[in-house]
């Protein structure tokens, strides 16, 4: 009490001096001006700072003139001025009367500080573990920019033109937001719509499985992953875009986004419709969609061989066609519990229509002759799909915890092509000419559910986990099937079909595992598990023969109920250790699988027992904090697919015939990998190497077998020596001095697969060497751009035609470049041209250039809006092209893709005032 | 009016020469008032521990609003708070209302100690600040820090926003070039940080002074408030931290 007394004395007895030197009192005037631009600077702040301590005296700010008059009582002090985007200007003082001071000139802090900006990069990216972190402010992008043109500045990211992200050099397979998903799987939905802005930091790191994490044991399942930290401002209120576009021939491309945080919750809308392929599905997307179905068995993947993709140029959508889309969706999100639980659902409507033409020619070469096949289809697909996912985590004590989703969808495909076929021998003399016309009326369900339970011990390192997988997945449809054959040319009426059609796929699949972990010596840990695991699946089809305009007349042919039932039984012991730098594990799974195909249509019926040991080993050794070498081997058995033993002779192209194998066999694949990487944040270098080799026995592949009309059959079948090797050396360093980056990677790829081919085995052996460099160099509020060079040397054999053997250069050089124009202009251009050597086989040239272009400008002060026209392949070149090679087949397709169009974009990118784009109001 | 008049100028002046700074001079602040309860009460207080055992949250947040023009402030909870008592003497000033006058260097306080209520007409508590070159973004808005002293042994951190024109501060906290939108009272175990910024010059009104009668000083409320503590038997630096703010 005594002391507070006194205090407040002292204080009273200081006022009073104070006053008392009042009297005595110097006035000091100047005018505070910017150093480079000569202008004034008003409401800067003037400080008078005690010399001894630098408490503040008395502080008064600059009038609108920049002029400023402060008092003092003291002889001496320090001048202080400061005003936002300046650097602080001091000045010491020494005070005897009244004075005037020369013009104080302040330099921009940006020009100044730039030695201090060099430092804060260097510290812009950090690393915890496994998970490198960069500061998303030290990377400066424009105003308005979404998450992906952040991503493009971070070092070791590389963002392609569909969006597809790869971090030091590894693919990206999640893109979280705040540690959850977003909108389901597709991360473009995060990082197009998304603002820079509203980011504080971006996460990449290895996501192991949730059980993975919890046991501490690793189950080799990880996943490249970004997480975005949204700013804590951001979280409090609401953010989005809009977006109006539309162009000539006929396109649009409208999208709305928009996002509300509420302590905890957040709650997301998003809105598209668009036929320009940019804002619709991405090509992951496409696939989870479930595809075009043109009834086609040419089944490319098995006949793998150099691909000479040249489709791979019209933005996000991956097939052939003119897509139109339309998609609405909402996502729910809510943490309690103190954070511990927490929830994510969403919910998503997507429309979509595709139409459009397809010319194939595809040529058979036989050991002694040819065959070509030329297609033209018209085809249109009408889908919607209805689908809802909630995942949640429920936290019930500190030891035990829940996770539980659930995902399901509905909707529909429509299906309509018409396709005329005409074969052509080796001397170009037709030989068969087909009309098809093919429909189908699909609706597909899905239903997926997983459950994990989780309970730790007291003893550290001691757990116990439960998880329950389930899916049932539904396709059935109805559609009529006719081909009309030429007489004149193949007078085999047996091809005449007309055919009604109702085709029913149901799979359910339930897979349960049990795991316990306990602590075995000092650093180590053993994980004893249990699995069993059953698949359920139907294919049936039910073909009708029309008879006086009725489809009544059952056709045995063409029908099938196929049940395939899988049982598997799975024991797994495995080991870990870890100590200091190194960890390895070393295990294996105990697995038993029958299973059984049955069909009383066809009466085919087959029984398969396997018992398998599935070995696994890794080592990893930390050669630093971010980096190390992993060396792991794993042997994997995989079973056929429904379609692959399914009991039917699938006749929807007469002319190349499908048939189902029940009695493949499982085949077995051994993993060998060697893989190196560091990355030097404080260098920003990263070096990553990479060799991996598989080898398959009892690969799935194919027998072809093509009769002298030109008809083909394909049978799946399973054979030895198939092998994949592939070697991957990426490079990546920043250049200080030019403020550039630069990365570069050499590829080596050798494929071996092995077919039958009437009758006689075939072995494809294909290998390819390249290389690329890509270098670039941005500066904010300037320019950027970005220079990819690469070329690949391609060489392929095959057994059964050695002399078709070819060799041949294919590169496809980019060129990416922003600029920004004076009054707010910006201008976005990108170049690709596609080369390929000619060869004997390929003897026209498809070289063809592609080059996209947009203008913007803001059209409001804070830049919230903008205004930009874009003019997509401007030198009309995008023919939709894809060719595809191996020795003894080639195809080629023409079709309809989005080719040249112009389009006018207003943008809207708004928040409530809760985080800004810059520092000032 | 002369505000509307003077905020008319500031645009038309600053708004014409130099789009990307402009200083504002009156608008609304919202903070959240965030208390450490485990540290305030003391780690190994019986109270802090049966907390913890029932895990209650360590941070205990409320949310105060600041209305705020270039010479007076306005500082209430945002929400009016009911008359209950406080949560183990843990939310500290946890109905403060205070009015400010910077230029006539006065403030009305209404304080609650042990659910009494007191009203305070004083001066401005002298706080003796430096300036430091960090800055920080706050609710979006660029602040620089300062640390400062006042009372002989009490320490505070504040950011203040360079670009608004108001010493004023949460509590009676003042005497900084800018609005403090960052606060933090570390013996306390207290901050407050704005979350949100309204600068719309539609939504300002005139601030409103307290019409009081009876006040007294800032010491008279130490010596009442002491006395009551004497009742309770409480550790005097436990009745002091109470009634700093």
């Amino acid at each position: 009490m005594i002391k507070k007394l006194f205090s407040s004395f002292i204080i009273l007895f200081l006022i009073i001096v104070n006053c008392n030197k009042v009297n005595a009192q110097f006035k000091i005037k100047g005018t505070v001006k910017d150093l480079t631009e000569n202008k004034t600077i008003p409401n800067a702040i003037v400080y008078l700072l005690q010399p001894k301590d630098s408490i503040i005296q008395s502080f008064v700010r600059t009038n609108n003139n920049g002029d400023f008059i402060i008092n003092t009582s003291k002889n001496e002090s320090i001048l202080l001025v400061t005003s936002t985007k300046y650097a602080d200007y001091y000045l010491d003082l020494k005070v005897k009367t009244d004075q005037t001071l020369p013009v104080i000139l302040m330099t921009d802090a940006s020009k100044m500080l730039q030695e201090i900006i060099i430092k804060r990069q260097a510290n812009s990216i950090t690393q915890k573990g496994d998970t490198i972190s960069y500061d998303a402010k030290s990377f400066k992008v424009s105003k308005g920019a979404n998450v992906e043109e952040l991503l493009k500045r971070l070092p070791g990211v590389v963002v392609d033109k569909d969006g597809n992200i790869t971090a030091q050099g590894e693919t990206v397979n999640k893109v979280l937001v705040d540690g959850e998903e977003f909108f389901g799987n597709d991360p473009t939905v995060a990082t197009r719509n998304l603002s820079a802005a509203s980011i504080t930091k971006v996460e990449i790191f290895d996501k192991k499985s949730d059980q993975a994490n919890f046991t501490g044991v690793d189950d080799g399942q990880k996943q490249r992953t970004i997480n975005l930290k949204l700013k804590e401002d951001a979280k409090k209120g609401y953010f989005g875009k809009v977006q109006v576009a539309g162009g000539l021939p006929r396109q649009f491309e409208n999208t709305a986004f928009f996002n509300n945080f509420k302590a905890k919750q957040k709650f997301s809308l998003l809105a598209i419709a668009s036929n320009t392929g940019k804002a619709g599905l991405s090509r992951n997307e496409e696939r989870n969609f479930g595809g075009r179905q043109t009834g086609s068995p040419f089944d490319f993947e098995n006949a793998s061989a150099l691909n000479d993709d040249g489709n791979n140029n019209q933005g996000n959508f991956g097939g052939q066609g003119l897509p139109t889309n339309y998609t609405v969706g909402g996502q729910l999100s809510d943490k309690f519990n103190k954070d511990r639980s927490n929830y994510n659902a969403n919910t998503r409507f997507q429309q979509n229509q595709t139409q459009g033409n397809i010319n194939a020619t595809s040529i058979f070469i036989l050991p002694n002759s040819s065959l070509t096949n030329k297609q033209e289809t018209n085809f249109r697909t009408d889908r919607w799909k209805q689908s809802a996912q909630a995942k949640g985590v429920f936290f019930i004590d500190s030891t035990q915890t829940i996770t539980s989703s659930l995902n399901f969808s509905f909707g529909e495909s429509k299906n309509n092509e018409s396709r005329t076929v005409e074969l052509l021998d080796a001397n170009n003399t037709l030989i068969n000419k087909n009309l098809r016309n093919f429909n189908t009326d699909a609706k597909v369900g899905n239903l997926n559910s997983t459950i994990l339970w989780q309970k730790k011990f007291k003893r550290p390192k001691r757990t116990f986990s439960f998880n329950v997988e389930q899916s049932f997945n539904s396709n059935k449809g109805v559609g009529f099937l006719s081909n009309l054959v030429d007489a004149t040319i193949n007078p085999n009426p047996a091809d005449n079909i007309d055919l009604f059609r109702d085709n029913s796929t149901t799979n359910y699949q339930i897979d349960n595992k049990l795991a316990y972990t306990e602590p075995f010596g000092k650093n180590g840990l053993i994980q004893i598990s249990i699995g069993y695991g059953l698949q359920r699946s139907n294919n049936s089809r039910s073909s009708f023969n029309k008879l006086n305009n009725q489809s009544t007349i059952f056709d045995t042919n063409f029908s099938n109920d196929t049940d395939f039932n899988i049982n598997n039984q799975r024991l797994g012991l495995s080991y870990r250790y870890n100590f200091k730098k190194i960890t390895w594990e070393i295990g294996s799974e105990f697995a038993n699988t029958k299973w059984k195909v049955t069909d009383p249509i066809q009466q085919k019926n087959s029984a398969k027992n396997f018992d398998n040991i599935l070995p696994r080993a890794s080592l990893n050794i930390k050669t630093s904090t971010f980096g190390g070498v992993d060396i792991a081997y794993s042997g994997k058995a995989t079973a056929p697919t429904l379609s692959q033993v399914n009991a039917l002779v699938d006749n929807s192209d007469p002319l190349s015939i499908v048939t189902g194998n029940p009695n493949l066999e499982q085949s077995f694949t051994n993993s060998y990998s060697i893989r190196y990487n560091v990355f030097k944040p404080s260098k920003q270098r990263a070096i990553q190497i990479s060799l991996r080799y598989s080898q398959i026995d009892k690969a799935f592949s194919q027998r072809d077998f093509i009769d002298n009309l030109g008809r083909r059959i394909i049978e799946p079948i399973n054979i030895d020596g198939n092998s994949t090797l592939s070697f991957f050396y990426f490079f990546y360093s920043k250049l200080k001095k030019i403020d550039a980056d630069i990365n570069f990677n050499l590829r080596a790829n050798k494929i071996i697969t092995n077919n039958i081919l009437n009758n006689l085995p075939n072995k494809n052996t294909n290998i390819t060497y390249g290389g690329g460099v890509t270098f670039n160099k941005s500066v904010p509020d300037d320019f950027s751009f970005s220079l990819n060079l690469n070329a690949d040397y391609n060489q392929g054999e095959s057994s059964l035609r050695n002399a078709a053997g070819q060799k041949f250069w294919t590169s496809e050089p980019r060129f990416d470049f922003t600029y920004f124009l004076p009054f707010s202009f910006k201008i976005i251009t990108d170049f690709t041209y596609q080369w390929r050597q000619t060869t004997p086989i390929f003897t026209v040239n498809n070289n063809i250039s592609l080059w996209n272009a947009r203008i913007e400008r803001k059209i409001s002060k804070k830049g919230d809006f903008k205004l930009g026209f874009r003019i997509n392949d401007i030198l009309n070149q995008n023919i939709g092209f894809t060719r595809f090679v191996n020795s003894n087949f080639i195809a080629e397709n023409n079709f309809d893709t989005i080719r040249r169009y112009w389009m006018i974009t207003l943008n809207w990118n708004f928040n409530k005032g809760l985080f800004k784009e810059e520092g000032d109001f | 009016m002369k505000n509307k008049i003077t905020l008319f100028f500031i645009l038309l002046v600053f708004g014409a020469t130099n789009a990307q700074i402009n200083y504002v001079s009156f608008g609304q602040v919202e903070y959240e008032k965030q208390v450490n309860v485990y540290q305030f009460l003391g780690e190994n207080d019986p109270t802090s521990l049966k907390l913890r055992r029932e895990e209650a949250p360590q941070f205990k947040k409320t949310s105060f609003t600041l209305d705020f023009s270039q010479n007076e402030t306005m500082y209430k909870p945002t929400t009016e708070i009911e008359n209950k008592p406080p949560f183990f003497f843990a939310e500290i000033a946890y109905k403060n209302k205070v009015y400010t006058n910077l230029k006539e260097n006065k403030t009305i306080a209404y304080k609650f100690a042990f659910d009494k209520e007191f009203i305070i007409s004083d001066s401005l508590v002298k706080i003796n600040w430096k300036i430091t070159t960090d800055t920080r973004m706050i609710a979006g808005v660029n602040c620089r820090k300062a640390v400062g002293i006042f009372n002989e042994s009490n320490y505070i951190v504040a950011f203040f926003a360079e670009n608004i024109l108001c010493s004023g501060g949460p509590e009676g906290i003042t005497g900084l070039p800018g609005l403090i939108l960052g606060l933090a009272f570390p013996s306390l175990h207290i901050t407050w940080f704005a979350t949100k910024v309204e600068l719309e010059p539609k939504k300002w009104k005139p601030i409103e002074k307290f019409n009081v009668s009876k006040t007294i000083k800032r010491q008279e409320l130490i010596e009442k408030v002491m006395e009551t503590a004497k009742t309770f038997n409480m550790p005097k630096v436990q009745v002091l931290k109470q009634i700093t703010l």
